[in-house]
């Protein structure tokens, strides 16, 4: 605690440890709060608890075993981090992925996309105190990985993409179920909507909170749904192409004020667009094969993968020696970004909002300490 | 749906008393609505084709090659010399550090090591956990039920 | 035999009187802390088909003995006292504040309800017609007054509370509460105030006796909102449960309390839960009247009413708890006096000239 004299009236600021222990923190992370009354004068963010030496173990394993290792940096979108790995290695091996591969790395992304915004979701109301919703959420979540489950055997731990395709082809009927899974979601949805947008608590506890200027956004080197929340319409999906999305059309959402409302709205509609994508893709899937027999190990050189996870870019860059296993392999997690440009965006904010915002930004422990 | 701070005095009215009620009635009705929980213990779900429990081994395809071995990441797969002989060597899994790849299955030659659809093992120590070589090849009746 | 004893009470008034005392605030206590357990086990489990979960399933049919088991395990616990705490003032403080809340059984109609439930026995059992006589509650005249200086020591013992645990989640909890408490006392004695004036009575038994012609909750309405709205923030539940928000300071006030001590608090908390939601299907919706029962039945009418209504205002508390998130603390403050102070000030006004109206026009007297 320290005390300071200001002209007329002594302040004094208390500073409050939320964290690593606490019940709202998203995983084991430290804040250090400096609070002036109500209001946050400082934040200190604390990070690395769970550790566990992931770009380490990447180094000690062959090529193809480090994707089973990956799905676990974020296990609510693992997908996307394997998508990562698998894409800077096949940047350096020069390898073609099969039309079909391409379609399937798409909807698997898809899904998880909806699932990871759908716990997301799930987590935020239950920070604003709308703990009725939580619940809802992990429902639906259900039912998409019921689904990603049926396409790769776990439930979390995919290890679901391979260097040059998929692992596994669709199971059969998987359309019917999927299908029934997404509008179940989609009917859902809909009930979200009707009770946070029509809420006056709601409103009142986002609408104006913690709003972040799109340039803002950018210097602090912001990406995903947090970026397109403050009005930037940046999306890999669109702007570097990659899998099957340049054949499929769907929309950006962006926000406008880049508040914590409209964090939640971007986010939401993610989730309608993204169920878009599913449809279309179990659509027009080309026949043919899903995977390609690729070398065990890439030649020497540097590639760098980057796909648009739920979070933001998550992005890999692989260096690989001409031996079984790569050299070095850096991870790029947006949010670990995120997190840590919290002290620059909170100042001002009330202490009984840090929680709303902190849930907001989307952390996931997992991948900020990897 | 957008908020601005400029809307009438007769929307905002609207707003405030229509809202509220909007969000009361959509989670008062599922008060009646059925549940989808499943009770676990007395009822179970049926497991997708493809989901990786605890892996068995089939003592008759199996070579002994020592591939699983090789690929696991974990290297939670032993080859031990077998009893029955045949085949000489025969892969046991130490199951407290497996976490289901999949990668052994994958690149077994005769695919004789493969996933159940076990998920309950228990024991009360830890050599409970360790599948040798007798467990390994009957995962299936050491299921707790 | 029965004779004979109410000739020897009624020759000894003071016997008589403590007597029935006794008789009435034991059976209201029993009442009410079966209701305060009711009231956890329904809360438990319409929130949870809310949230589309079973809630307890698994101890007695459909979890009902799950309270006990509950109760049981806390009372096993052990009691932690922080290192820096008061030890004395610590454990003191949870036996205030539970006790303080149950005070308020004195003025509530819960002694009238167990007594006339029991009468339904009669025929079997002529002597318990002697419980009509334990209906103390009747005789406050300035009943809905004491509620209120009952209610009104809350704040200071919670914001006591907080601070003598020595943490800082408690004591940031605990100004909470008592800054939430204090602002919405306002509105909430100005709303009763409304009340009051429309009866013309303090006494909750003739209130009730008021509203034989019509209920209040038809002659004023605004009243009922403002009067909803404050007894959900006196009763610290959500939207306005900011001294316990649990994901911003743990559990606010009560953070550092554990087994028996808890248990006082949290039933403390239900208590007085139950007690707002029994004053507004007193104040509103005409308490005990009602068809009365056919048969053997008709003593118990009365009490079935009674219950029947402040039931309904539990689920309402519970639904409101499932349907809003929290608001904030300075959210809170300013809807406390810009919005709902001004409208209860125009409230009273409002039933003022109604009430001369209907004077004048002979309806009321």
């Amino acid at each position: 605690m320290t005390e300071e004299k200001q002209v007329g009236r002594e302040v004094r600021k208390l500073v409050i440890n939320v964290g690593p222990q606490h019940p709202s923190t998203h995983g084991p992370m430290d804040l250090i709060v400096t609070v002036e009354g109500e209001t946050i004068v400082d934040v200190d963010v604390v990070l690395g608890y769970i550790h566990r030496g992931i770009e380490k173990l990447c180094e000690l394993r062959n090529y193809f075993q480090i994707p089973t290792y990956l799905n676990r940096l974020c296990y609510v979108s693992g997908m996307f981090w394997e998508y990562g790995f698998v894409k800077a290695v096949e940047e350096i091996m020069d390898a073609k992925v099969p039309e079909r591969g391409e379609w399937l790395r798409v909807i698997a992304c898809e899904l998880t996309r909806i699932a990871s915004h759908l716990i997301w979701f799930s987590a935020f109301t239950a920070d604003v105190g709308l703990m009725t919703l939580f619940p809802w959420g992990l429902r639906d979540r259900d039912r998409i990985i019921d689904l990603l489950e049926m396409m790769s055997g776990q439930r979390m731990t995919f290890g679901y993409f391979r260097v040059g395709g998929v692992r596994y082809d669709l199971p059969t009927n998987f359309d019917v179920y999927a299908e029934k899974a997404i509008n179940y979601v989609e009917k859902h949805l809909e009930e979200y909507e009707k009770v946070i947008y029509n809420n006056p608590v709601f409103l009142a506890r986002t609408v104006d909170i913690c709003p972040v200027p799109a340039s803002k956004a950018i210097d602090l080197g912001w990406t995903g749904p947090m970026l397109r929340a403050s009005g930037v319409k940046r999306d890999l999906r669109r702007d570097e192409p990659y899998a099957a999305y340049e054949f499929l059309d769907f929309e950006i959402p962006v926000g406008k004020k880049g508040d914590t409302y409209d964090r939640v709205y971007v986010r939401l509609e993610e989730i309608k667009q993204s169920i878009n994508i599913v449809r279309q893709a179990l659509k027009r899937i080309p026949s043919g094969p899903y995977q390609t027999r690729s070398l065990l190990y890439p030649p020497p050189g540097i590639g760098y993968g980057w796909v648009e996870d739920s979070r933001g870019e998550c992005g890999y860059m692989v260096v690989s020696d001409g031996t079984p296993k790569p050299y070095r392999v850096k991870i790029r997690s947006p949010a670990y970004i995120h997190v840590m440009s919290i002290p620059n965006v909170i100042k001002g904010s009330k202490i009984a909002d840090l929680y709303a915002i902190l849930g907001s930004f989307d952390p996931c422990l997992g991948e900020i300490d990897r | 749906m957008s908020v601005s701070s400029k809307e009438g005095l007769l929307h905002r009215l609207k707003r405030i008393i229509i809202g509220p009620l909007i969000s009361f009635f959509t989670v008062t009705k599922y008060v009646f609505v059925k549940r989808p929980t499943i009770e676990y213990p007395t009822k179970t779900i049926i497991f997708p084709d493809r989901f990786r429990g605890v892996l068995e081994v089939d003592d008759e395809l199996c070579i002994g090659c020592g591939i699983c071995a090789k690929v696991c990441p974990n290297t939670c797969i032993f080859m031990v010399p077998y009893e029955k002989g045949k085949p000489a060597m025969i892969p046991e899994i130490d199951l407290q550090h497996c976490m289901f790849c999949g990668l052994c299955v994958d690149y077994c030659p005769p695919q004789a090591i493969y996933h159940t659809h076990v998920v309950s093992i228990i024991g009360f120590k830890r050599e409970d956990l360790y599948l040798d070589q007798k467990k390994v090849t009957r995962v299936q009746e050491l299921e707790y039920k | 035999m029965i004779d004979s004893i109410i000739t020897y009470l009624k020759s000894n008034p003071l016997l008589a009187d403590s007597l029935r005392v006794v008789v009435a605030m034991v059976f209201a206590l029993i009442f009410m802390l079966l209701n305060a357990l009711i009231f956890i086990y329904v809360e438990r489990k319409v929130w949870a088909r809310t949230m589309q979960r079973m809630g307890p399933t698994y101890v007695g049919k459909w979890g009902i003995l799950q309270l006990i088991a509950d109760f049981v395990k806390v009372l096993n616990k052990e009691i932690i006292i922080p290192a820096k705490a008061n030890r004395f003032a610590f454990l003191a403080m949870p036996v205030f504040i539970t006790a303080v809340s149950l005070l308020l059984i004195i003025v509530m109609p819960y002694d009238y309800v167990v007594a006339y439930t029991l009468l339904i026995f009669q025929p079997i059992f002529p002597a318990i017609s002697i419980l009509k006589y334990a209906v103390v509650s009747s005789y406050f005249q300035y009943g809905v007054l004491l509620i209120f200086v009952i209610l009104s020591f809350n704040p200071i013992f919670i914001l006591l509370t907080g601070w003598i645990s020595n943490n800082k989640y408690s004591i940031v909890g605990g100004f909470r509460a008592a800054a939430q408490l204090l602002s919405f006392e306002v509105p909430f004695l100005l709303s009763v105030a409304a009340v009051v004036v429309l009866t013309g009575s303090l006494n909750l038994y003739e209130i009730v006796e008021k509203q034989k012609s019509m209920w209040l909750i038809f002659l004023a309405p605004l009243t009922f909102i403002l009067f909803l709205i404050t007894a959900i923030a006196e009763a610290e539940r959500t939207p306005f449960d900011i001294p316990d928000a649990e994901s911003e300071i743990i559990a606010g006030w009560n953070t550092e309390y554990s087994a028996s001590p808890f248990l006082l608090l949290i039933m403390g908390m239900y208590v007085r839960a139950f007690v707002s939601a029994t004053l507004l299907a007193i104040f509103f919706f005409g308490g005990w009247l009602g068809p009365t029962l056919p048969g053997f039945l008709a003593p118990m009418s009365g009490p079935l009413w009674l219950m029947i209504k402040t039931y309904f205002f539990m689920f309402l508390y519970i639904l409101i708890r499932a349907a809003f998130p929290r608001y904030r603390i300075d959210q809170l403050l300013s809807l406390s006096w810009t919005k709902l102070l001004p409208l209860s000030v125009a409230n009273l006004l409002i039933v003022i000239a109604v009430k001369y109206y209907l004077m004048s026009m002979g309806l009321m007297s």
